[in-house]
């Protein structure tokens, strides 16, 4: 049972590419383990690339022994020993790098390989994202491909690859099935704990003057939205996270004696249901569309109908929820009417004088009062504008009367302010509105860029009334984004416009298909959970089957890898013809046109034969072709003038 | 090879070949298990699932499932690659006894790939390559011992393949059922001049050149560059010249009662005179016990003869 190739002398580019793949493999836990581990990785690396020609460099088995102290000193020294998955990866590497070093045998490299596989699936303990996982994956494929060969006799590059691709596209299907159908552990989570070592931006606890203009800078993805049915228009794509009552001139805070669980409200239309994935905020908000109907099991909905998970967000997280865009939230506790009446602080005397003149002049007549409000605010000198300027004194005060230059939190606080004075109750809500479809994916994107602030106001039989003063001043923040580049230049907001040009549609297209990407890879891959695995077996009709079921589909896609090599091995290339043989198929083919009887067990001097006795006249031409024909299929060398001559005779050869 | 081995050869059909006809692998008589880097991969597939399911990460199983995916797949492929291979054993020359015996086979495959990595082995002797595809054809050459004058059957040939990820290897054996011939090992040649039976031929003349071929000896220095026999060199024979001499045809008989001592010996003497003698441009026949070759000369006669000495059996009371 020996294997022949076992003693052949490996081929020489083997060892310098696999060393080439696995350092490749190594190199994203860069971003995990210290530098000294890769320094030990690389240098082994070195040594052995340097050895490749001239092989009496490579240490001996003693060396290796005395070396390898050393080595794992270094991981225990650089890495915490109660970190497991950092531990295991570091001494695979350090393996790996002694491994290197007695590169020598195809047992060797098999080792090799096999240790870069499993080094391959430590990266994904420690990062999972799309374009990580298509280098892997292109780098493991490759060192199948090395395998592939191994095995091989001769170095055929290109037989190497038709190999290997056709083994990878073959092991497809199976591969798919075995993932969908594996039985997944039933956790809610999907995800294993990750620190993502970027900085966050995002809402936070509170809204302070000018948080929101900073934050809409960013163009990061807050999180991104699909529904079910029909998207909400623009101006109901509300997506409130936080609830804030407490102002003491300055900054906007939560309360937190809100906490107990709310109740479902009545909605007035039909129910939207949606599909929520959130990024990691490192905050318990969860951003529903106004107004959550009821949470599913994790998640809190408070009092002031806010949405809370457990704990916070601290890896891409996805929640179905449910929302009516057209609602009655007719429930105002004492505790929220005497809060949302408060101010902790002495508000001014032209802002206490504004809002009490709309009082006096409406009578109590809530609706009327807001519509003063955000009519003052329309008609009044107000700019919406990311640079407010600098401002003494009372920020309320000072917007109201001095500057009249701001963002929306601006807005809504200083109109939150107004109706408190005016004494309506009132409460500033913190989160996104609107977002961009993303026509490739079907899904949408709620940026950071998209923060917004807006009132609810308690109106009696209407119930929390949501007001946005924003809209009044620009109504065109509601229907379009920001352009957080061109805002932050100009002394006015700047709204995204969108632009026609080739190359812009292009480029947008690009980010689209990019968003899309990613997000199929979160939602088909990283958020493949005991959940969805139920679903969509649900959906394919399998969950009857259950044993039975998961067998035959396995099976199934099992056969089909076959079937495809079986295909694929067809596809590649015919056989080169023979020319000279095609030359002479033809001529066979016009002689039997013409009426000449010639069995397939003729040879050519059996054909001259019978074809001098068709055509005597044309004795000598025919002698000439058989003769060409005969020297070019069955002589030693082929010359390409007589093959010319062949072509050129049969063609002039007249056959009547 | 293990007992266990050796009973599973002897339990498993192999495909007859005879010289010259084409045998074409059929997918039912192919057996396939992992080699142990297969057994090392499985190994492999089985902790990074474990690893999987601890940290119960998708990207990980879909690596997991992939990798045994295409270990699966290697299945069939390498199935495939040895399914269709054509192997026509060729006819192979009869050797003296202790020289290596040469099984000859022509291998292809009429499909249109190629099929790497193909291995052909018998005993100890192995020999590999990749087969193109489209019918063009690869030589592999097995060498045997050859212990024992008369008829050898080199026993079960084993066809495998490994491609192509070397995880698995799959076989199947083809039997070439005729026997190999083996002649006798010729004696040495010092042994010829101790026993010259019969009639004596003159000695080589040494310095006549022109004439007759008379046979070769070992290189003396200060033979022509002409003299030298450069076939001889190129089997590895060492440095030989050749003689010449004014021949007369005078037949000779090689006999086997002209000699004494055992069977084997006389026969090796007898192999060794034959030799010699139809290096010389006489004729020559063979007389053995119960069996006469009359006196002739060329390739033919010179088989028939070293046949004759190869399947010798002395019966007792046969002359």
């Amino acid at each position: 049972m020996n294997d022949a190739l076992a003693q052949r002398r490996l081929a020489d580019p083997v060892p310098g590419l696999l060393i080439l793949l696995l350092l490749l493999l190594a190199v994203p836990h860069l971003a995990n383990l210290g530098l000294s581990i890769f320094a030990l990785l690389f240098s082994a690396a070195a040594w052995r690339l340097v050895a490749i020609p001239m092989p009496h460099l490579l240490p001996g088995r003693w060396l290796l022994a005395v070396l390898l102290l050393p080595g794992i000193g270094l991981v225990i020294l650089s890495i915490d020993l109660f970190d497991g998955r950092r531990l295991g990866t570091a001494l695979l590497i350090v393996m790996l790098g002694f491994k290197l070093l007695e590169l020598k045998t195809r047992r060797d490299l098999y080792v090799c390989i096999y240790l870069g596989f499993f080094l391959t699936l430590t990266q994904f303990l420690f990062q999972q994202s799309l374009w990580l996982a298509l280098y892997l994956f292109v780098l493991n494929g490759m060192l199948a491909g090395l395998m592939v060969m191994l095995n091989r006799v001769q170095t055929n590059i290109r037989g190497t690859l038709l190999t290997s691709l056709n083994l990878w596209i073959s092991a497809l299907p199976m591969a798919l099935v075995l993932f969908l159908l594996f039985p997944r552990l039933e956790s809610p989570l999907w995800a294993i704990e990750i620190s993502t070592a970027q900085g966050l931006s995002g809402i936070g606890q509170q809204m302070k003057l000018g948080s929101i203009g900073e934050l809409t800078q960013s163009p990061a993805i807050a999180f991104r939205a699909r529904f079910s049915g029909k998207a909400p228009v623009a101006e109901q794509r509300y997506w409130r996270g936080l609830v804030l009552w407490h102002f003491d001139g300055d900054t906007w805070r939560q309360d937190s004696g809100l906490s107990r669980p709310g109740r479902v409200k009545v909605g007035l239309d039909s129910l939207l249901a949606y599909e929520i994935t959130l990024e990691p905020s490192q905050q318990p908000w969860v951003f529903a569309l106004d107004m959550p109907s009821g949470v599913p099991h994790p998640l809190l909905l408070n009092d002031d109908l806010r949405v809370i998970a457990p704990g916070p967000i601290s890896v891409r997280t996805r929640y179905q929820l449910q929302a009516y865009t057209d609602y009655l939230a007719d429930e105002i506790s004492p505790r929220q009417r005497q809060l949302g009446l408060t101010l902790a602080y002495q508000a001014r005397h032209r802002t206490r004088e504004l809002a009490e003149r709309w009082q006096r002049q409406y009578a109590g007549d809530t609706a009327a009062i807001v519509r003063a409000a955000l009519r003052h605010f329309n008609r009044e000198a107000f700019v919406y504008t990311l640079k407010p300027g600098l401002v003494a004194g009372d920020p309320v005060e000072q917007f109201l009367f001095e500057t009249r230059r701001g963002f929306c939190e601006h807005y809504a606080g200083s109109f939150a302010v107004l109706m408190r004075l005016a004494g309506i109750p009132t409460r500033v809500v913190l989160g996104y509105q609107g977002g961009e479809y993303n026509p490739r994916a079907g899904h949408w994107v709620v940026r950071q860029s998209d923060a917004h602030a807006w009132n609810e106001v308690w109106m009696h039989e209407a119930g929390w009334v949501r007001v946005d003063p924003t809209a009044a001043v620009a109504p065109e923040r509601i229907e379009r984004t920001i352009d957080s580049g061109l805002s932050r230049e100009s002394d006015r907001v700047v709204f995204r416009i969108t632009s026609d040009s080739p190359f812009a549609s292009l480029a947008r297209e690009a980010g689209w298909l990019r968003d899309a990407a990613e997000m199929g890879w979160h939602r088909w891959v990283l958020g493949f959970s005991h959940d969805r695995q139920s679903s969509l077996l649900d959906s394919l009709g399998l969950k009857s089957l259950e044993g039975y079921g998961y067998l035959l589909a396995i099976l199934a896609a099992m056969g089909l890898g076959p079937i495809l090599a079986y295909a694929i091995g067809r596809l590649r290339g015919r056989p080169p013809r023979d020319p000279v043989l095609v030359q002479w198929q033809k001529l066979l083919a016009r002689m039997q046109r013409r009426g000449l009887d010639i069995p397939a067990w003729f040879g050519p001097g059996r054909v001259l034969a019978a074809a001098i006795g068709r055509w005597p006249g044309q004795d000598q031409a025919l002698r000439e072709i058989v003769h060409l024909y005969i020297q070019l299929r069955y002589g030693k060398v082929r010359r390409a003038d007589q093959q010319q001559r062949l072509k050129q005779s049969i063609r002039r050869l007249k056959l009547s | 090879m293990s007992a266990l081995t050796s009973r599973f050869r002897s339990w498993v059909r192999s495909e007859k070949c005879h010289p010259f006809e084409p045998k074409v692998i059929r997918g039912q008589r192919i057996y396939i298990l992992p080699t142990r880097y297969g057994v090392l991969f499985g190994l492999l597939l089985i902790l990074m699932l474990i690893g999987s399911l601890n940290y119960d990460n998708n990207p990980a199983y879909l690596l997991t499932f992939l990798l045994g995916s295409i270990a699966f797949n290697a299945i069939y492929q390498t199935w495939r690659n040895l399914r269709s291979v054509e192997i026509r054993l060729l006819q192979s020359p009869p050797v003296f006894c202790g020289e290596p015996l040469r099984l000859r086979f022509q291998v292809n495959t009429g499909e249109r790939i190629e099929h790497p990595a193909i291995q052909l082995q018998c005993g100890e002797s192995a020999a590999i390559d990749d087969l193109p595809g489209h019918a063009q054809v690869r030589i592999f050459d097995l060498y045997l011992p050859s212990r024992h004058r008369g008829w050898c059957y080199p026993g079960q040939v084993v066809v495998s393949t490994r491609f192509p990820l070397g995880l698995f290897r799959a076989w199947c054996y083809i039997e070439p059922e005729e026997p190999l011939l083996v002649y006798p090992a010729p004696a040495e040649k010092a042994a010829l001049d101790r026993v010259q039976p019969g009639t004596s031929s003159e000695g080589p003349n040494q310095d006549a050149g022109h004439e007759d071929f008379f046979g070769l000896r070992d290189y003396r220095s200060g033979d022509s560059p002409r003299q030298i026999d450069w076939k001889s060199q190129a089997r590895e024979r060492g440095l030989m010249s050749k003689q010449f001499c004014s021949g007369h045809d005078r037949p000779r008989l090689l006999d086997w009662y002209q000699l004494h001592g055992d069977t084997e010996a006389r026969l090796s003497w007898l192999t060794r005179a034959l030799l010699e003698a139809d290096r010389g441009a006489d004729a020559y026949g063979l007389r053995l016990p119960g069996l006469q070759i009359g006196s002739n000369r060329g390739a033919a006669h010179r088989h028939a003869c070293l046949k004759a000495l190869a399947l010798f059996t002395e019966e007792p009371a046969a002359s």
